[in-house]
This record gives structure tokens, C-alpha cells and sequence, in this order.
């Protein structure tokens, strides 16, 4: 163990330092497996919406008895010991609980200070006023409709969405409009890196700087070993976020499963299905990912004995359709409802004219009506929108 | 991003042994900020444990606030 970790311990034991971490993470369950694996033994926040407005992690800050930022940045053993040593005038009794939640909202808050209450303190609100994230998203938006430019809004709009889209609550178009959101925040604020992960995290995995989530496997295998049962989580990484960058070798051609349209169509339908595509917004030869989050809802049935799930498309000449190697396994049960997801990543030719481009995508499927009920093979297409710009932020 | 997190305080690499140490002339008043010699602003979060966290609570301690991620 390096010698500034002992000294950490040694000085928060010995009462001379209290350690506190601040996490960027928008699921709170992923960083309390992280604080789990890493043993973390201090007081560990959740900044979902990055109120506290850091562009890039991790950023030690040593704050002394005032409240008075000593330093900032890399701190050596060195800095530590001076700090603890240091003498400053006494203060008064320290409340010994760390803070109760704010039950009220500030005076005077504006829409987007409502927006942060909502989606971090607010209780389920009423059926007519909606849930607490509703309501997160209600404010955000119209903080959003005075200044389309509040760039700290945009993002915190996209995170409220995409919770809500990961919630029983979620309403038709939440992930996309969550992607959109965030590309918006990062257009008017490049440098914001932390907000570019959270694009990335759902984007092309050419784009990627790294697994964002491979970790968490690691982090099981390692809990389970000690002795102890992982933290489980609400909302479990998928595709593109335990994916890392990918040679472009490793990409197929999507497969034409029923080109002449002659499979029966979903009318009903039995399945629903949720289209996003990260970034929305993509220069001329640029990448971007589609993701599809397929739910049978509560009455429907997957039939794992028949085929199983398809993605295709209508090819578009120019444009590829791509997915990587590898095939999803089923559950070993004959039906499941479980929502399922499915990625794939569309390429924009070079010479792709500015402008809206619109591809139609579809997933086919072996549904029941119910369970032990009738079971058929479907299609249900989907539109998949993109905008080529050739000022697009590049989401690298 | 994540390499760095996930040894957490990695940062702390061994750079000039020096501390410069803010100490403002009595009855100056501070400017609210996150730079050195200013007063970090107060803010209020969830813990991941459910509990909330409110930095200015701490005052009257000497505090490492330690920014990380965990992807």
C-alpha cells in the first residue's frame, strides 16, 4: 500500500482529516459497488447532474477548518503532513451528523435549481403533477425555453430523461431525447469532458477512449472472494458500455433477415420498441451507434424455442449498417419477458450531403400473446433519424 | 479517466514538497470559489449510502474532498 493511503487512514483515525469523495456517476447503485470493491471507508457523494461543474476527474482539494481551499490538484505526502500539521484558530462544536436532505426548495430558485431539487431530493409527487423526475423534467425544459444556450440545464435535462427512461415511468422517446440533449450541452461546452463520457458511454465504439464499465465483472468476481455479496444493480451495463474501442475488423454487415417485407407486421404491437441513436448528430463519414431497448410489456412473451430476435434494415446506398461480431444467448426458459437490447452502428458516406437522413431499421421476433398463448413470427420496422452536419462536435 | 479512479488518489504523486498555505489578512473577505485561497462553495448532495452530505457541516475540520469517477 503506498504510503500516502497508510497516512489517510492514520490521519482520519488520529481525527486530524476527514476524507470525503465525490463521484461522477449517474446510477447511484454502480458507485456504491465501486465504493464497495475499493473498500472505501469515508463518506462517498453521488454528483449525477455535475452540480458541482468539474470538466474533468479525479481533482483532491484540501480544504482547511474555514472552509478555505489549500490546495488543489496533485498533493503529495508532503502536502499532507504540512496541512494536517498546520495550526488554525479554533472553531466552534462540529454537528456530528453529516446533513439531513432539504426538504424545501430554495426561495426564489430558478427553473433550473427546481429541476436539481426535483430529481435529487423530490418524493413521488402526486398522479396530476406526475413523479419527482417529471417534474425534473418539466423545469429543466423550461429552463431550457428561456435560454436554449443554458448549457448546464441541457445536460442535467439529458440525465433527468435517461433516469427516467431507466425507470417504470419512462415515456416513448426519453433515451433519444436524452442523447439529444447532452450533444446540445456539448456543442456549447467542448472542454466539458465529463459530460462527453456520458455520449460516449451509449456512442460508437470506435469513438470510445476506453471499457467504461469493465470493472464491474472485476469488481463481482473480487467482492465474492472476500466473502461478501455485490452490490446489485438497478440499471446493469450493457453493449456499449462494457465494450471497448473496437477495431473496425471486428464490425459485419447488418443481415438482410427479410428484405422483400413479406414477415407479418407487429401491429398490435406485442413488443415495444425504443430507438436511440448516439450521436444524433454526425459529421459526413462519421459514426453512430443505434441502440434498441425492446420491452414485451406486461402481457406479452418471448418465444425462446422458436428464432430468436433479428436486427436488419433497408440499405441505403452509401451508408453501412454495421454490428459487431457475436451472437446474444437466450434465457434456457421456453418464455421470458424480460426487455432486451440490441445495438448497431450506421456509417455516414463522406460525401453525404448536410442535412436530415432518415433509414428504416426492423427487429423481428417470435412473440406469444400470453404466457402458453398463441405465438407468432413478427417484424416491426422502426425509423431511425440522423442529422449530417458537418459542424458536429466530434464526440472523440 | 477510469485508470486514474480506480486506484483512487493516484493523483497524489509526489510533485514540489512545498504548501502554500492561504491565509487572508484579518477582515478580508473571502470570494466563494475552487481555487486556492478561496472558499469552496458550500454544496449539498446524496451520499451513495443514502445519507446526504453537506460540505459545510465539516467546517471546523480539515477536509480532503477528493472529485473522482467511476467509469
Amino acid at each position: 500500500m503506498p504510503g500516502w493511503q497508510e497516512r489517510l487512514r492514520e490521519y482520519s483515525k488520529a481525527k486530524q482529516l476527514v476524507v470525503v469523495g465525490v463521484v461522477q456517476e449517474q446510477h447511484p447503485e454502480r458507485a456504491r459497488l465501486y465504493q464497495q470493491w475499493r473498500q472505501l471507508d469515508w463518506p462517498l457523494a453521488i454528483d449525477p447532474l455535475n452540480q458541482l461543474d468539474y470538466e474533468v476527474v479525479p481533482v483532491p482539494v484540501l480544504i482547511d477548518e474555514h472552509g478555505v481551499v489549500q490546495r488543489v490538484g496533485r498533493i503529495s505526502e508532503e502536502h499532507l503532513k504540512q496541512f494536517v500539521a498546520a495550526e488554525t484558530a479554533a472553531l466552534g462544536k462540529v454537528p456530528r451528523e453529516l446533513a439531513t436532505a432539504p426538504k424545501e426548495l430554495p426561495a426564489q430558485a430558478t427553473f433550473r435549481q427546481t429541476g436539481d431539487w426535483w430529481f435529487l431530493w423530490g418524493a413521488e409527487s402526486s398522479p396530476e403533477a406526475g413523479t419527482s423526475l417529471d417534474l425534473a423534467v418539466r423545469n429543466y425544459g423550461s429552463a431550457v425555453d428561456r435560454d436554449a444556450n443554458d448549457a448546464r440545464a441541457l445536460f442535467r435535462l439529458g440525465v433527468a430523461l435517461r433516469r427516467r427512461f431507466e425507470s417504470p415511468q419512462r415515456q416513448p422517446g426519453d433515451a433519444q431525447r436524452a442523447v439529444d440533449m447532452w450533444q446540445k450541452a456539448l456543442t456549447l461546452r467542448p472542454s466539458q469532458y465529463i459530460w462527453r463520457r456520458r455520449i460516449q458511454q451509449y456512442g460508437p465504439l470506435l469513438t470510445k477512449p476506453y471499457n467504461f464499465y469493465a470493472w464491474v465483472e472485476e469488481a463481482r468476481r473480487e467482492i465474492r472472494q472476500r466473502g461478501e455479496t455485490p452490490v446489485s444493480l438497478r440499471v446493469e451495463p450493457f453493449g456499449s458500455e462494457v465494450i471497448g474501442r473496437t477495431a473496425s475488423s471486428d464490425f459485419a454487415p447488418l443481415p438482410l433477415i427479410d428484405p422483400k417485407a413479406q414477415l407479418p407486421t407487429d401491429e398490435a404491437p406485442l413488443v415495444r420498441v425504443e430507438v436511440s441513436i448516439t450521436p444524433p448528430r454526425v459529421r459526413p463519414g462519421g459514426r453512430a451507434r443505434v441502440r434498441l431497448y425492446l420491452d414485451p410489456g406486461a402481457k406479452s412473451y418471448w418465444n425462446n424455442e422458436a428464432e430468436s430476435l433479428s436486427v436488419s434494415w433497408q440499405p441505403v446506398d452509401g451508408v453501412r449498417a454495421l454490428a459487431p461480431a457475436g451472437k446474444a444467448t437466450l434465457p434456457k426458459e421456453a418464455e421470458t419477458r424480460e426487455p432486451r437490447i440490441r445495438e448497431f452502428e450506421l456509417v455516414v458516406p463522406s460525401a453525404a450531403p448536410a442535412g436530415p437522413l432518415v433509414l428504416m431499421g426492423y427487429v423481428s421476433y417470435a412473440v406469444c400473446e400470453a404466457q402458453g398463448g398463441v405465438c407468432r413470427y413478427l417484424r416491426q420496422d422502426f425509423p431511425m433519424r440522423i442529422v449530417v452536419d458537418p459542424d458536429a462536435q466530434e464526440i472523440r | 479517466m477510469r485508470r486514474i479512479a480506480c486506484f483512487l488518489l493516484i493523483a497524489f504523486v509526489v510533485m514540489s514538497p512545498e504548501v502554500v498555505r492561504a491565509a487572508p489578512a484579518k477582515g478580508a473577505k473571502l470570494q466563494v470559489g475552487k481555487e486556492v485561497g478561496q472558499v469552496y462553495p458550500d454544496f449539498v448532495l446524496p451520499t451513495v449510502d443514502g445519507g446526504t452530505l453537506r460540505l459545510s457541516t465539516l467546517r471546523g475540520k480539515k477536509v480532503l474532498l477528493f472529485h473522482f469517477a467511476s467509469w
